[in-house]
């Protein structure tokens, strides 16, 4: 059995320790005399948002009809000029991308395509397939002379194109001479990102 | 008179407004995060607003680039219809989740999973892409030429958080515990024999 010193003895070991846990549990609140602090929450959310949309033309799809002499070269879109000619309009291509007025950031626009083939997968190079864009639409802009070959991956055209504004775009196909005869379709897909971070894959 | 009046300003808008102008359709995305940091082990998951502001309805499909396409959870790229003249403050919400695995090696002493710890000497692992919100095809059924789909896109950069730890020995005390009990065991039923 414990004795009467050794259990005071014990008792006062407990309460020093306890004291001295205490102590240094709260030493950063005492060493600081009187004072008092405050925790603000602080947040700021930063939203960014795009959209675009096609012509009615563009969203159509991009034709080039029946070319029947070959070699074709730089064939034009049918909608690459409007044949309408009056004061408004004079010769200007119907394709276009619009920058929606709904958007916080100025967009750069990219251009991809599939391989152009027919479904038994004859296939004209989308080395032969070519497009212009320009934020000008007139019977000279977008100009052949400005054009990109089509690619499997996308390339930027026009870049850091306000909100509210259009893209104008003009589309020609080359076609080699003993092209196999046949439909030749695939899909070209735009995309508009936020300027100066680059196009993607 | 009042009617061939009529007729004849209805004639010169359809010849002076060109095909297209009218009606428009598309997309759009909203976003509020570029990099997200993650665990590894762990899903994590991203909100996208998607929303059309023009004046057609249109069917989008959000989907993640290539580089991100191996931790997306699930399928992604399921066709949301949004009605024509959502803005972008009534965009739908699409929540977009990423799993990534353990991407970090623990050094072991015994095979792969005793006496572990984790320096975070590997370089940092991150996963850059983009989330695209894109239109399905249109256009160009059978004649020559192209149908043609646009997308609109956000980049997004997943960080993987490495998670420091020292060696791990518990379960070297656990077994050195569970030794000296079982000879003390042993020892005292010997002894009572």
């Amino acid at each position: 059995m414990w004795g009467k010193r050794e259990l005071y003895g014990i008792i006062i070991a407990i309460v020093l320790l306890q004291a001295s846990f205490v102590l240094w549990s709260s030493s950063d609140k005492i060493t600081g005399g009187q004072t008092s602090t405050e925790e603000i929450y602080s947040e700021a959310q930063i939203q960014k948002y795009i959209s675009i949309s096609m012509s009615g033309n563009l969203s159509a799809g991009i034709e080039f009809g029946t070319i029947t002499a070959l070699p074709a070269t730089n064939a034009n879109a049918t909608k690459n000029y409007n044949s309408t000619v009056n004061d408004n309009w004079y010769n200007e291509t119907l394709y276009w991308i619009n920058v929606s007025s709904d958007s916080s950031v100025n967009a750069d626009l990219c251009v991809k395509a599939d391989p152009l083939t027919t479904s038994g997968l004859d296939e004209i190079g989308l080395g032969n397939y070519t497009w212009a864009d320009n934020v000008t639409n007139n019977e000279t802009w977008p100009s052949i002379s400005d054009a990109h070959q089509m690619t499997t991956s996308y390339v930027v055209g026009s870049m850091n194109i306000v909100p509210g504004n259009n893209d104008y775009y003009r589309f020609w196909l080359s076609v080699p001479g003993g092209q196999a005869a046949g439909t030749y379709n695939n899909t070209v897909y735009f995309k508009a990102v936020e300027n100066g971070i680059g196009c993607g894959l | 008179m009042g009617i061939m009046k009529l007729a004849a300003i209805v004639l010169l808008c359809l010849l002076v407004v060109p095909q297209g102008v009218l009606a428009a359709k598309g997309v759009g995305i909203v976003w509020s995060t570029q990099t997200e940091a993650v665990a590894e082990n762990a899903r994590h998951c991203v909100t996208y607003g998607i929303y059309n502001p023009w004046d057609e309805d249109v069917t989008a499909m959000l989907s993640v680039s290539s580089a991100l396409r191996p931790v997306v959870v699930g399928e992604e790229s399921i066709p949301t219809f949004l009605p024509a003249e959502t803005m972008h403050e009534d965009a739908k919400q699409i929540n977009l989740c990423f799993y990534v695995p353990k991407v970090y090696t623990d050094d072991c002493l015994v095979g792969n999973f005793l006496f572990c710890e984790q320096t975070c000497s590997e370089p940092e692992v991150r996963y850059d892409g983009e989330v695209i919100v894109m239109e399905a095809p249109s256009g160009s059924g059978g004649a020559m030429g192209s149908s043609t789909s646009m997308g609109v896109s956000a980049p997004l950069t997943l960080r993987v958080v490495c998670n420091k730890y020292p060696r791990d020995y518990t379960p070297l005390v656990v077994g050195v515990i569970v030794v000296i009990g079982a000879g003390g065991y042993y020892y005292f039923r010997k002894r009572k024999k």
